[in-house]
Protein backbone atom coordinates (compact mmCIF):
# COMPACT_ATOMS: atom_id res chain seq x y z
CA UNK A 1 0.00 0.00 0.00
CA UNK A 2 1.50 3.00 -1.11
CA UNK A 3 0.97 6.24 1.88
CA UNK A 4 -1.28 8.16 2.23
CA UNK A 5 -0.37 11.85 0.85
CA UNK A 6 -1.16 14.48 3.80
CA UNK A 7 -4.57 12.70 4.34
CA UNK A 8 -5.68 13.61 1.21
CA UNK A 9 -8.02 10.78 -0.51
CA UNK A 10 -6.56 9.03 -3.50
CA UNK A 11 -8.14 9.30 -6.58
CA UNK A 12 -8.64 5.25 -6.69
CA UNK A 13 -10.39 5.17 -3.58
CA UNK A 14 -12.67 8.26 -4.51
CA UNK A 15 -13.50 6.78 -8.09
CA UNK A 16 -14.72 3.79 -5.65
CA UNK A 17 -16.84 6.05 -3.81
CA UNK A 18 -18.38 7.24 -6.51
CA UNK A 19 -18.42 3.75 -8.20
CA UNK A 20 -20.71 2.35 -5.19
CA UNK A 21 -22.40 5.63 -4.23
CA UNK A 22 -23.87 5.51 -7.62
CA UNK A 23 -25.09 1.39 -8.37
CA UNK A 24 -26.73 0.96 -4.79
CA UNK A 25 -29.16 4.31 -4.89
CA UNK A 26 -29.60 2.95 -8.89
CA UNK A 27 -30.40 -0.94 -7.64
CA UNK A 28 -32.81 0.77 -4.81
CA UNK A 29 -34.54 2.89 -7.54
CA UNK A 30 -34.94 0.18 -9.56
CA UNK A 31 -36.80 -2.04 -6.95
CA UNK A 32 -38.64 0.84 -5.43
CA UNK A 33 -40.03 1.68 -9.02
CA UNK A 34 -41.23 -2.77 -9.35
CA UNK A 35 -42.51 -2.69 -5.97
CA UNK A 36 -44.23 0.28 -6.72
CA UNK A 37 -45.60 -1.04 -9.78
CA UNK A 38 -47.16 -3.81 -8.14
CA UNK A 39 -49.28 -1.91 -6.21
CA UNK A 40 -52.29 -0.03 -7.83
CA UNK A 41 -53.16 2.94 -7.73
CA UNK A 42 -56.94 3.00 -8.96
CA UNK A 43 -59.34 -0.27 -8.35
CA UNK A 44 -62.01 -0.70 -10.81
CA UNK A 45 -64.02 -2.67 -7.48
CA UNK A 46 -67.86 -2.72 -7.25
CA UNK A 47 -68.56 -0.48 -4.40
CA UNK A 48 -68.77 -1.74 -1.26
CA UNK A 49 -71.88 0.40 -0.22
CA UNK A 50 -75.05 -0.71 -1.35
CA UNK A 51 -78.52 -0.52 -1.55
CA UNK A 52 -80.79 -3.14 0.99
CA UNK A 53 -84.34 -2.45 -0.06
CA UNK A 54 -86.57 -0.63 2.02
CA UNK A 55 -86.87 -1.93 6.14
CA UNK A 56 -90.88 -3.29 5.12
CA UNK A 57 -89.11 -5.53 3.06
CA UNK A 58 -87.67 -7.54 5.95
CA UNK A 59 -90.20 -9.61 7.97
CA UNK A 60 -89.87 -8.86 12.03
CA UNK A 61 -88.13 -11.96 13.63
CA UNK A 62 -86.11 -12.61 10.44
CA UNK A 63 -82.81 -13.39 9.11
CA UNK A 64 -82.27 -12.62 5.14
CA UNK A 65 -78.64 -13.51 3.34
CA UNK A 66 -78.04 -10.84 1.14
CA UNK A 67 -75.53 -13.29 -1.07
CA UNK A 68 -74.32 -11.34 -3.99
CA UNK A 69 -73.01 -9.07 -1.00
CA UNK A 70 -71.89 -12.01 1.80
CA UNK A 71 -74.17 -10.38 4.53
CA UNK A 72 -76.91 -11.57 6.50
CA UNK A 73 -79.44 -8.93 7.72
CA UNK A 74 -81.39 -9.58 10.66
CA UNK A 75 -84.19 -8.13 11.50
CA UNK A 76 -85.78 -8.52 15.53
CA UNK A 77 -87.25 -5.90 18.14
CA UNK A 78 -84.28 -4.49 18.82
CA UNK A 79 -84.46 -2.85 15.12
CA UNK A 80 -81.72 -4.02 12.20
CA UNK A 81 -78.72 -5.35 12.38
CA UNK A 82 -76.19 -6.71 9.92
CA UNK A 83 -73.50 -9.45 9.72
CA UNK A 84 -70.84 -9.99 8.00
CA UNK A 85 -70.65 -13.95 6.10
CA UNK A 86 -66.87 -13.63 5.44
CA UNK A 87 -65.13 -15.93 7.87
CA UNK A 88 -62.29 -13.79 10.10
CA UNK A 89 -60.38 -16.86 9.79
CA UNK A 90 -58.87 -17.06 5.63
CA UNK A 91 -62.57 -15.27 3.94
CA UNK A 92 -65.01 -18.20 3.06
CA UNK A 93 -68.28 -17.73 3.44
CA UNK A 94 -69.83 -19.20 6.26
CA UNK A 95 -73.24 -20.57 6.49
CA UNK A 96 -76.42 -20.12 8.52
CA UNK A 97 -76.87 -23.72 10.63
CA UNK A 98 -79.88 -23.94 13.77
CA UNK A 99 -78.01 -21.95 16.17
CA UNK A 100 -75.18 -20.23 14.09
CA UNK A 101 -73.10 -19.75 11.66
CA UNK A 102 -70.47 -22.80 10.09
CA UNK A 103 -67.74 -22.28 8.26
CA UNK A 104 -66.81 -24.90 5.54
CA UNK A 105 -62.99 -24.11 4.74
CA UNK A 106 -61.35 -24.81 8.28
CA UNK A 107 -64.96 -26.05 10.63
CA UNK A 108 -65.14 -22.52 12.17
CA UNK A 109 -68.59 -22.46 14.67
CA UNK A 110 -69.95 -18.94 15.17
CA UNK A 111 -72.85 -18.53 17.52
CA UNK A 112 -75.76 -16.29 16.62
CA UNK A 113 -73.91 -12.96 17.37
CA UNK A 114 -71.07 -13.94 15.52
CA UNK A 115 -68.81 -14.68 18.49
CA UNK A 116 -66.54 -17.31 18.04
CA UNK A 117 -67.91 -20.78 19.31
CA UNK A 118 -65.00 -23.10 18.12
CA UNK A 119 -62.81 -23.26 15.53
CA UNK A 120 -59.29 -21.24 13.80
CA UNK A 121 -61.05 -17.74 13.63
CA UNK A 122 -59.21 -15.54 15.71
CA UNK A 123 -62.02 -12.98 16.21
CA UNK A 124 -65.93 -12.47 15.74
CA UNK A 125 -67.97 -11.96 12.50
CA UNK A 126 -67.91 -8.40 11.78
CA UNK A 127 -70.89 -6.36 12.47
CA UNK A 128 -71.08 -4.12 9.13
CA UNK A 129 -72.16 -0.38 9.40
CA UNK A 130 -76.17 -0.22 8.74
CA UNK A 131 -78.13 2.67 8.19
CA UNK A 132 -81.37 4.56 6.52
CA UNK A 133 -81.42 6.93 3.90
CA UNK A 134 -83.24 10.30 3.58
CA UNK A 135 -85.72 8.36 1.63
CA UNK A 136 -85.53 5.58 4.01
CA UNK A 137 -83.94 2.93 2.08
CA UNK A 138 -81.23 0.41 4.45
CA UNK A 139 -77.51 1.28 3.40
CA UNK A 140 -74.79 -1.32 4.21
CA UNK A 141 -71.43 -0.55 4.25
CA UNK A 142 -69.04 -4.10 3.86
CA UNK A 143 -65.81 -2.55 4.41
CA UNK A 144 -67.12 -0.22 7.48
CA UNK A 145 -67.07 -2.38 10.54
CA UNK A 146 -69.11 -1.26 13.67
CA UNK A 147 -69.30 -2.20 17.48
CA UNK A 148 -70.68 -5.81 18.41
CA UNK A 149 -74.00 -5.12 19.54
CA UNK A 150 -75.14 -2.36 17.09
CA UNK A 151 -78.64 -1.97 15.95
CA UNK A 152 -80.11 0.17 13.56
CA UNK A 153 -83.81 1.38 15.63
CA UNK A 154 -86.39 1.94 12.47
CA UNK B 1 -30.79 -52.00 -48.81
CA UNK B 2 -27.12 -52.12 -50.29
CA UNK B 3 -27.99 -49.17 -52.02
CA UNK B 4 -29.84 -47.62 -49.00
CA UNK B 5 -26.96 -48.19 -46.88
CA UNK B 6 -25.06 -46.40 -49.71
CA UNK B 7 -27.21 -43.15 -49.08
CA UNK B 8 -27.12 -42.93 -45.80
CA UNK B 9 -22.92 -43.50 -45.82
CA UNK B 10 -23.05 -40.81 -48.77
CA UNK B 11 -25.65 -38.05 -46.17
CA UNK B 12 -22.52 -38.94 -43.77
CA UNK B 13 -20.28 -37.47 -46.25
CA UNK B 14 -21.89 -34.70 -46.68
CA UNK B 15 -20.55 -30.95 -45.56
CA UNK B 16 -24.30 -30.48 -44.12
CA UNK B 17 -24.10 -33.21 -42.09
CA UNK B 18 -20.70 -32.76 -41.11
CA UNK B 19 -21.19 -29.61 -39.67
CA UNK B 20 -24.06 -30.44 -37.67
CA UNK B 21 -21.86 -33.90 -36.09
CA UNK B 22 -18.35 -33.85 -35.83
CA UNK B 23 -17.95 -37.14 -35.08
CA UNK B 24 -18.82 -40.65 -36.13
CA UNK B 25 -21.22 -43.00 -34.96
CA UNK B 26 -18.67 -46.29 -34.62
CA UNK B 27 -18.58 -47.63 -31.49
CA UNK B 28 -15.31 -46.12 -30.48
CA UNK B 29 -14.58 -44.56 -26.86
CA UNK B 30 -13.88 -41.32 -28.18
CA UNK B 31 -17.16 -41.25 -30.35
CA UNK B 32 -18.92 -42.21 -27.00
CA UNK B 33 -17.56 -39.36 -25.38
CA UNK B 34 -17.63 -37.12 -28.19
CA UNK B 35 -21.33 -38.16 -28.36
CA UNK B 36 -21.69 -36.18 -25.08
CA UNK B 37 -18.97 -33.43 -24.98
CA UNK B 38 -19.63 -32.24 -28.66
CA UNK B 39 -23.61 -31.68 -28.10
CA UNK B 40 -25.00 -28.93 -26.56
CA UNK B 41 -27.90 -31.44 -24.41
CA UNK B 42 -25.75 -33.88 -23.71
CA UNK B 43 -23.26 -32.25 -22.37
CA UNK B 44 -24.84 -31.53 -19.20
CA UNK B 45 -23.83 -35.14 -17.84
CA UNK B 46 -20.04 -35.70 -17.79
CA UNK B 47 -18.49 -38.19 -20.45
CA UNK B 48 -18.05 -40.90 -18.02
CA UNK B 49 -20.07 -41.85 -14.66
CA UNK B 50 -19.74 -43.67 -11.71
CA UNK B 51 -21.00 -46.68 -11.75
CA UNK B 52 -22.42 -46.62 -8.75
CA UNK B 53 -24.62 -43.77 -10.14
CA UNK B 54 -26.03 -45.47 -12.68
CA UNK B 55 -28.02 -48.04 -10.39
CA UNK B 56 -30.99 -47.62 -10.91
CA UNK B 57 -32.01 -48.54 -7.38
CA UNK B 58 -29.94 -45.82 -5.95
CA UNK B 59 -31.99 -42.91 -7.37
CA UNK B 60 -34.67 -44.85 -8.67
CA UNK B 61 -34.31 -42.00 -11.51
CA UNK B 62 -36.34 -39.46 -9.43
CA UNK B 63 -34.11 -36.30 -10.05
CA UNK B 64 -34.27 -37.27 -13.87
CA UNK B 65 -37.84 -37.70 -13.63
CA UNK B 66 -38.33 -34.60 -12.57
CA UNK B 67 -37.07 -32.79 -14.67
CA UNK B 68 -38.60 -35.18 -17.64
CA UNK B 69 -41.67 -33.58 -15.89
CA UNK B 70 -41.22 -29.85 -16.23
CA UNK B 71 -40.25 -30.56 -20.01
CA UNK B 72 -43.88 -32.04 -20.13
CA UNK B 73 -45.24 -29.52 -18.28
CA UNK B 74 -43.57 -26.63 -20.26
CA UNK B 75 -44.73 -28.00 -23.69
CA UNK B 76 -48.46 -28.82 -22.80
CA UNK B 77 -48.71 -25.21 -20.66
CA UNK B 78 -47.46 -23.62 -24.06
CA UNK B 79 -49.56 -25.69 -25.94
CA UNK B 80 -52.66 -24.73 -23.54
CA UNK B 81 -51.74 -21.22 -23.67
CA UNK B 82 -52.99 -20.88 -27.26
CA UNK B 83 -56.36 -21.46 -26.32
CA UNK B 84 -56.47 -19.94 -22.68
CA UNK B 85 -57.65 -16.09 -22.32
CA UNK B 86 -56.92 -15.19 -18.36
CA UNK B 87 -60.26 -13.32 -17.98
CA UNK B 88 -62.63 -14.15 -15.81
CA UNK B 89 -65.16 -13.88 -17.93
CA UNK B 90 -63.81 -16.56 -20.28
CA UNK B 91 -61.47 -18.98 -18.66
CA UNK B 92 -63.95 -21.37 -17.26
CA UNK B 93 -65.64 -21.38 -21.22
CA UNK B 94 -62.04 -22.32 -22.20
CA UNK B 95 -62.06 -25.07 -20.15
CA UNK B 96 -65.46 -26.23 -21.79
CA UNK B 97 -64.07 -25.50 -25.19
CA UNK B 98 -60.98 -27.73 -23.93
CA UNK B 99 -63.09 -30.58 -23.19
CA UNK B 100 -65.23 -30.68 -25.81
CA UNK B 101 -64.51 -28.86 -28.92
CA UNK B 102 -61.14 -28.37 -29.52
CA UNK B 103 -59.15 -31.71 -30.78
CA UNK B 104 -57.06 -33.29 -28.10
CA UNK B 105 -58.04 -30.42 -25.62
CA UNK B 106 -58.88 -32.64 -23.20
CA UNK B 107 -56.19 -35.06 -23.69
CA UNK B 108 -53.27 -31.82 -23.21
CA UNK B 109 -55.30 -30.48 -20.38
CA UNK B 110 -55.18 -34.13 -18.84
CA UNK B 111 -51.66 -34.53 -19.41
CA UNK B 112 -51.06 -31.07 -18.30
CA UNK B 113 -52.88 -31.61 -14.65
CA UNK B 114 -51.63 -34.85 -13.98
CA UNK B 115 -47.69 -34.66 -14.81
CA UNK B 116 -48.14 -31.44 -12.44
CA UNK B 117 -49.21 -34.34 -9.53
CA UNK B 118 -47.21 -36.73 -10.40
CA UNK B 119 -44.06 -33.66 -10.47
CA UNK B 120 -44.91 -32.77 -6.83
CA UNK B 121 -44.90 -36.13 -5.65
CA UNK B 122 -41.83 -37.34 -7.69
CA UNK B 123 -39.78 -33.71 -6.53
CA UNK B 124 -40.90 -35.15 -2.58
CA UNK B 125 -39.95 -38.62 -3.25
CA UNK B 126 -36.52 -37.15 -4.94
CA UNK B 127 -35.59 -35.19 -1.29
CA UNK B 128 -36.49 -38.11 0.37
CA UNK B 129 -33.94 -40.11 -1.61
CA UNK B 130 -31.59 -37.84 -1.38
CA UNK B 131 -32.06 -37.53 2.58
CA UNK B 132 -31.91 -41.52 2.89
CA UNK B 133 -28.60 -41.86 0.97
CA UNK B 134 -27.17 -39.25 2.66
CA UNK B 135 -26.63 -37.20 -0.56
CA UNK B 136 -26.55 -33.74 1.15
CA UNK B 137 -23.58 -33.78 3.11
CA UNK B 138 -20.40 -32.35 2.29
CA UNK B 139 -19.69 -30.85 -0.16
CA UNK B 140 -23.07 -30.99 -1.55
CA UNK B 141 -25.20 -28.87 0.98
CA UNK B 142 -25.49 -26.16 -1.05
CA UNK B 143 -27.15 -27.93 -3.70
CA UNK B 144 -29.35 -29.45 -1.10
CA UNK B 145 -30.85 -26.12 -0.89
CA UNK B 146 -31.21 -25.21 -4.19
CA UNK B 147 -33.23 -28.27 -4.51
CA UNK B 148 -35.45 -27.24 -2.11
CA UNK B 149 -36.27 -23.77 -3.66
CA UNK B 150 -37.23 -25.94 -6.79
CA UNK B 151 -39.35 -28.61 -4.65
CA UNK B 152 -41.12 -24.80 -3.20
CA UNK B 153 -41.18 -23.53 -6.80
CA UNK B 154 -43.30 -27.14 -7.62
CA UNK B 155 -45.49 -26.28 -5.43
CA UNK B 156 -46.16 -22.40 -6.06
CA UNK B 157 -46.72 -23.50 -9.75
CA UNK B 158 -49.05 -26.37 -8.85
CA UNK B 159 -50.67 -23.60 -6.89
CA UNK B 160 -50.74 -20.74 -9.41
CA UNK B 161 -51.71 -23.81 -11.94
CA UNK B 162 -54.99 -24.59 -10.69
CA UNK B 163 -56.10 -21.26 -9.89
CA UNK B 164 -56.03 -20.26 -13.73
CA UNK B 165 -59.60 -22.80 -15.00
CA UNK B 166 -61.79 -20.12 -12.40
CA UNK B 167 -63.65 -22.81 -11.13
CA UNK B 168 -64.91 -23.12 -7.27
CA UNK B 169 -61.56 -24.59 -6.64
CA UNK B 170 -60.03 -21.82 -8.24
CA UNK B 171 -61.59 -18.80 -6.43
CA UNK B 172 -61.84 -20.22 -3.11
CA UNK B 173 -58.18 -21.42 -3.14
CA UNK B 174 -56.95 -17.61 -4.43
CA UNK B 175 -59.54 -16.63 -0.87
CA UNK B 176 -58.12 -18.54 1.33
CA UNK B 177 -53.98 -18.47 -0.14
CA UNK B 178 -54.30 -14.85 -0.88
CA UNK B 179 -56.03 -14.35 3.57
CA UNK B 180 -53.44 -16.78 4.47
CA UNK B 181 -50.45 -14.51 2.81
CA UNK B 182 -52.10 -11.85 5.13
CA UNK B 183 -51.05 -13.27 8.41
CA UNK B 184 -47.47 -13.30 7.47
CA UNK B 185 -46.01 -10.75 10.06
CA UNK B 186 -45.76 -7.00 9.00
CA UNK B 187 -45.77 -6.82 5.48
CA UNK B 188 -49.15 -9.49 5.62
CA UNK B 189 -52.04 -7.72 4.11
CA UNK B 190 -49.66 -5.55 1.52
CA UNK B 191 -48.81 -9.10 -0.02
CA UNK B 192 -52.01 -9.55 0.26
CA UNK B 193 -53.22 -6.54 -2.03
CA UNK B 194 -50.46 -6.84 -4.33
CA UNK B 195 -51.01 -10.52 -4.51
CA UNK B 196 -55.21 -10.06 -5.68
CA UNK B 197 -54.24 -6.29 -7.84
CA UNK B 198 -56.96 -5.03 -5.34
CA UNK B 199 -59.01 -6.02 -2.05
CA UNK B 200 -61.36 -8.49 -3.68
CA UNK B 201 -60.56 -11.76 -6.02
CA UNK B 202 -61.69 -10.92 -9.18
CA UNK B 203 -60.19 -10.03 -12.84
CA UNK B 204 -56.80 -8.62 -11.52
CA UNK B 205 -56.12 -11.36 -9.76
CA UNK B 206 -56.48 -13.95 -11.79
CA UNK B 207 -54.07 -11.95 -14.15
CA UNK B 208 -51.81 -11.84 -11.81
CA UNK B 209 -51.79 -15.07 -10.87
CA UNK B 210 -51.44 -15.87 -14.32
CA UNK B 211 -48.59 -14.04 -15.21
CA UNK B 212 -46.93 -15.56 -12.38
CA UNK B 213 -47.63 -19.46 -13.36
CA UNK B 214 -46.70 -18.80 -17.10
CA UNK B 215 -43.65 -16.55 -16.87
CA UNK B 216 -42.51 -15.52 -13.61
CA UNK B 217 -41.79 -18.77 -11.87
CA UNK B 218 -41.35 -21.09 -14.97
CA UNK B 219 -38.27 -18.25 -15.33
CA UNK B 220 -37.48 -18.97 -12.00
CA UNK B 221 -37.96 -23.15 -12.26
CA UNK B 222 -35.85 -22.84 -15.20
CA UNK B 223 -32.72 -20.85 -13.59
CA UNK B 224 -32.92 -22.56 -10.00
CA UNK B 225 -33.04 -26.09 -12.43
CA UNK B 226 -29.42 -24.73 -14.29
CA UNK B 227 -28.19 -24.08 -11.05
CA UNK B 228 -28.73 -27.77 -9.63
CA UNK B 229 -27.53 -29.51 -12.55
CA UNK B 230 -24.11 -27.33 -12.71
CA UNK B 231 -23.79 -28.12 -8.88
CA UNK B 232 -24.15 -31.62 -9.49
CA UNK B 233 -21.26 -31.78 -12.06
CA UNK B 234 -19.25 -28.70 -9.57
CA UNK B 235 -19.79 -31.36 -7.00
CA UNK B 236 -18.04 -34.33 -8.10
CA UNK B 237 -21.44 -35.75 -9.77
CA UNK B 238 -24.10 -37.44 -8.17
CA UNK B 239 -23.20 -38.87 -4.44
CA UNK B 240 -21.64 -42.20 -3.96
CA UNK B 241 -20.04 -44.29 -1.38
CA UNK B 242 -16.25 -42.61 -0.46
CA UNK B 243 -14.02 -43.18 -3.47
CA UNK B 244 -11.36 -46.00 -2.44
CA UNK B 245 -7.79 -44.16 -3.26
CA UNK B 246 -5.01 -45.92 -5.07
CA UNK B 247 -2.57 -47.18 -2.80
CA UNK B 248 -4.31 -45.93 0.08
CA UNK B 249 -1.64 -46.08 2.90
CA UNK B 250 0.90 -43.55 0.59
CA UNK B 251 1.11 -40.51 0.29
CA UNK B 252 -0.20 -39.67 -2.59
CA UNK B 253 0.88 -37.08 -5.26
CA UNK B 254 -1.13 -33.66 -4.19
CA UNK B 255 -4.36 -33.53 -6.97
CA UNK B 256 -4.34 -31.27 -9.46
CA UNK B 257 -6.43 -28.37 -9.03
CA UNK B 258 -7.38 -28.18 -12.16
CA UNK B 259 -7.28 -31.37 -14.75
CA UNK B 260 -7.52 -30.86 -18.61
CA UNK B 261 -10.00 -33.49 -20.15
CA UNK B 262 -13.16 -34.53 -22.14
CA UNK B 263 -14.45 -32.48 -18.98
CA UNK B 264 -12.98 -29.71 -20.09
CA UNK B 265 -11.54 -27.30 -17.44
CA UNK B 266 -12.65 -28.45 -13.90
CA UNK B 267 -12.29 -27.30 -10.79
CA UNK B 268 -12.30 -29.36 -7.13
CA UNK B 269 -12.89 -33.13 -7.22
CA UNK B 270 -14.45 -34.84 -10.11
CA UNK B 271 -15.42 -38.26 -10.53
CA UNK B 272 -11.81 -39.45 -12.14
CA UNK B 273 -9.57 -38.30 -9.47
CA UNK B 274 -7.57 -41.05 -8.20
CA UNK B 275 -9.74 -43.87 -9.13
CA UNK B 276 -9.80 -47.42 -11.15
CA UNK B 277 -10.49 -46.84 -14.74
CA UNK B 278 -13.58 -49.84 -14.47
CA UNK B 279 -15.15 -47.80 -11.55
CA UNK B 280 -16.67 -45.74 -14.56
CA UNK B 281 -18.78 -46.39 -17.83
CA UNK B 282 -19.42 -43.79 -20.37
CA UNK B 283 -22.56 -41.81 -20.53
CA UNK B 284 -23.41 -42.54 -24.06
CA UNK B 285 -24.91 -44.95 -24.54
CA UNK B 286 -25.48 -46.39 -20.65
CA UNK B 287 -26.85 -43.66 -19.12
CA UNK B 288 -28.37 -41.63 -22.03
CA UNK B 289 -30.45 -44.86 -23.50
CA UNK B 290 -31.62 -45.62 -20.16
CA UNK B 291 -32.93 -41.97 -19.12
CA UNK B 292 -34.50 -42.25 -23.00
CA UNK B 293 -36.23 -45.51 -21.92
CA UNK B 294 -37.47 -44.22 -18.58
CA UNK B 295 -39.33 -40.62 -20.43
CA UNK B 296 -41.01 -42.94 -23.19
CA UNK B 297 -42.32 -45.11 -20.19
CA UNK B 298 -43.70 -42.44 -18.22
CA UNK B 299 -44.84 -40.63 -21.47
CA UNK B 300 -46.84 -43.62 -22.11
CA UNK B 301 -48.04 -44.15 -18.38
CA UNK B 302 -49.14 -39.90 -18.76
CA UNK B 303 -51.29 -41.04 -21.77
CA UNK B 304 -52.96 -44.10 -20.73
CA UNK B 305 -53.91 -41.85 -17.32
CA UNK B 306 -55.08 -39.15 -18.82
CA UNK B 307 -57.01 -40.95 -21.26
CA UNK B 308 -58.82 -42.81 -18.70
CA UNK B 309 -59.09 -40.27 -16.10
CA UNK B 310 -60.12 -36.67 -16.49
CA UNK B 311 -58.47 -33.55 -14.77
CA UNK B 312 -60.43 -31.83 -12.42
CA UNK B 313 -63.12 -29.10 -12.92
CA UNK B 314 -65.69 -27.92 -10.80
CA UNK B 315 -68.40 -25.71 -11.26
CA UNK B 316 -67.76 -22.35 -12.63
CA UNK B 317 -66.72 -20.13 -9.34
CA UNK B 318 -69.25 -18.65 -7.45
CA UNK B 319 -68.01 -15.89 -4.63
CA UNK B 320 -71.43 -16.12 -3.06
CA UNK B 321 -71.05 -19.67 -1.78
CA UNK B 322 -68.09 -21.68 -0.81
CA UNK B 323 -68.38 -25.36 -1.73
CA UNK B 324 -68.64 -27.37 1.69
CA UNK B 325 -66.08 -28.78 2.36
CA UNK B 326 -63.66 -26.86 0.19
CA UNK B 327 -60.87 -28.58 -0.18
CA UNK B 328 -57.61 -28.14 -2.09
CA UNK B 329 -55.95 -30.58 -3.77
CA UNK B 330 -54.25 -33.63 -2.23
CA UNK B 331 -50.77 -32.29 -1.97
CA UNK B 332 -52.26 -29.29 0.15
CA UNK B 333 -54.46 -30.98 2.13
CA UNK B 334 -51.92 -31.42 4.98
CA UNK B 335 -51.49 -27.76 4.82
CA UNK B 336 -55.27 -27.31 5.24
CA UNK B 337 -55.43 -29.38 8.26
CA UNK B 338 -52.59 -27.41 9.67
CA UNK B 339 -54.48 -23.77 8.91
CA UNK B 340 -57.84 -25.57 10.45
CA UNK B 341 -55.92 -25.67 14.12
CA UNK B 342 -53.99 -21.66 13.80
CA UNK B 343 -54.44 -19.60 10.45
CA UNK B 344 -50.77 -17.96 11.58
CA UNK B 345 -49.57 -20.96 13.03
CA UNK B 346 -50.53 -23.83 10.42
CA UNK B 347 -50.38 -21.38 7.42
CA UNK B 348 -47.20 -19.55 8.09
CA UNK B 349 -45.30 -19.78 10.75
CA UNK B 350 -45.16 -24.09 10.97
CA UNK B 351 -44.54 -24.00 7.02
CA UNK B 352 -41.62 -21.33 7.15
CA UNK B 353 -40.04 -23.28 10.01
CA UNK B 354 -40.68 -26.45 8.01
CA UNK B 355 -38.76 -24.83 5.03
CA UNK B 356 -36.00 -23.66 7.08
CA UNK B 357 -35.07 -26.37 8.89
CA UNK B 358 -34.94 -28.56 5.83
CA UNK B 359 -32.68 -26.33 3.78
CA UNK B 360 -30.34 -26.26 7.73
CA UNK B 361 -30.28 -30.46 7.28
CA UNK B 362 -27.00 -30.37 6.03
CA UNK B 363 -25.37 -27.67 8.16
CA UNK B 364 -26.85 -29.87 11.61
CA UNK B 365 -26.14 -33.13 10.39
CA UNK B 366 -22.73 -32.87 10.25
CA UNK B 367 -21.85 -36.49 10.17
CA UNK B 368 -19.67 -37.44 7.36
CA UNK B 369 -20.36 -40.75 7.01
CA UNK B 370 -23.37 -43.28 5.35
CA UNK B 371 -22.89 -41.29 1.77
CA UNK B 372 -24.44 -43.40 -1.01
CA UNK B 373 -26.14 -46.26 0.11
CA UNK B 374 -29.81 -46.47 1.62
CA UNK B 375 -30.36 -46.08 5.18
CA UNK B 376 -27.20 -46.26 6.65
CA UNK B 377 -26.91 -47.80 10.39
CA UNK B 378 -24.61 -44.83 10.73
CA UNK B 379 -27.16 -42.27 10.19
CA UNK B 380 -29.99 -43.67 12.61
CA UNK B 381 -30.53 -40.11 14.61
CA UNK B 382 -30.66 -38.32 11.41
CA UNK B 383 -33.20 -41.02 9.78
CA UNK B 384 -35.82 -41.46 11.99
CA UNK B 385 -35.59 -37.26 12.46
CA UNK B 386 -36.37 -36.48 9.25
CA UNK B 387 -38.74 -40.05 8.91
CA UNK B 388 -40.99 -38.19 11.96
CA UNK B 389 -41.23 -35.30 9.59
CA UNK B 390 -42.47 -37.44 6.43
CA UNK B 391 -44.40 -39.10 8.31
CA UNK B 392 -46.31 -36.02 9.95
CA UNK B 393 -46.77 -34.70 6.57
CA UNK B 394 -48.44 -37.96 4.91
CA UNK B 395 -50.77 -38.14 8.17
CA UNK B 396 -51.72 -34.85 7.85
CA UNK B 397 -52.73 -35.46 4.28
CA UNK B 398 -54.54 -38.10 4.48
CA UNK B 399 -56.49 -36.60 7.49
CA UNK B 400 -56.93 -34.05 5.15
CA UNK B 401 -58.30 -36.22 2.28
CA UNK B 402 -60.10 -38.84 4.04
CA UNK B 403 -61.33 -37.68 7.20
CA UNK B 404 -62.60 -34.42 6.61
CA UNK B 405 -66.05 -33.83 5.93
CA UNK B 406 -68.36 -30.77 5.84
CA UNK B 407 -67.99 -28.04 7.86
CA UNK B 408 -64.18 -29.64 8.02
CA UNK B 409 -65.34 -31.85 10.70
CA UNK B 410 -64.33 -35.45 11.40
CA UNK B 411 -65.85 -38.54 9.24
CA UNK B 412 -64.86 -41.80 9.62
CA UNK B 413 -64.78 -43.27 5.96
CA UNK B 414 -67.29 -45.73 6.96
CA UNK B 415 -69.65 -42.28 7.96
CA UNK B 416 -71.37 -40.90 5.84
CA UNK B 417 -71.91 -37.15 5.06
CA UNK B 418 -74.92 -35.33 6.14
CA UNK B 419 -76.99 -34.33 3.38
CA UNK B 420 -77.97 -30.79 2.89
Amino acid sequence: MPEEKGGKIKRRDFMLWIGWGTLFPVFAGMIEETVKFIFPNVLYEPATTFRAGRPEDYPSDSVTFLAEKRVFVFRDNGGFRALSAVCTHLGCTVRQEKKGFFCPCHGSVFDANGFVLSGPAPKPLDWLSIALTRKGELVIDVAKFVETGYKLKV
Amino acid sequence: MAKFNDLIKGLRETQVWRSIFRHGYAPTERNQSLAISSNFFLHLHPAKVRRHALKFTYTLGLGGLSFFLFLVLTVTGILLMIYYVPSTKEAYNNMKDLEFVISYGLLLRNLHRWSAHLMVLVVFFHMCRVFYTGGYKRPREFNWGIGVVLLLLTLFLSFTGYLLPWDQLAFWAITVGTNIASYAPILGPKIRYALLGGNIVGQNALMRFYVLHVTILPVLMGTFLAIHFWRIRKDGGISGPPIEEVGAEEEAAPAPLKTYGLMGLVKGPTPMVEKEPEDTEFTFPNLVYKEIKYAMLIMIILHVFSFFFNAPLEELADPEHTPNPAKAPWYFLGLQELVSYSAFLGGVLAPALAVIGIILIPFIDRNPSGVGVWFSRERKLAIILFSIFVLTAVILTIIGTYLRGPNWGWYWPWQEWPKH
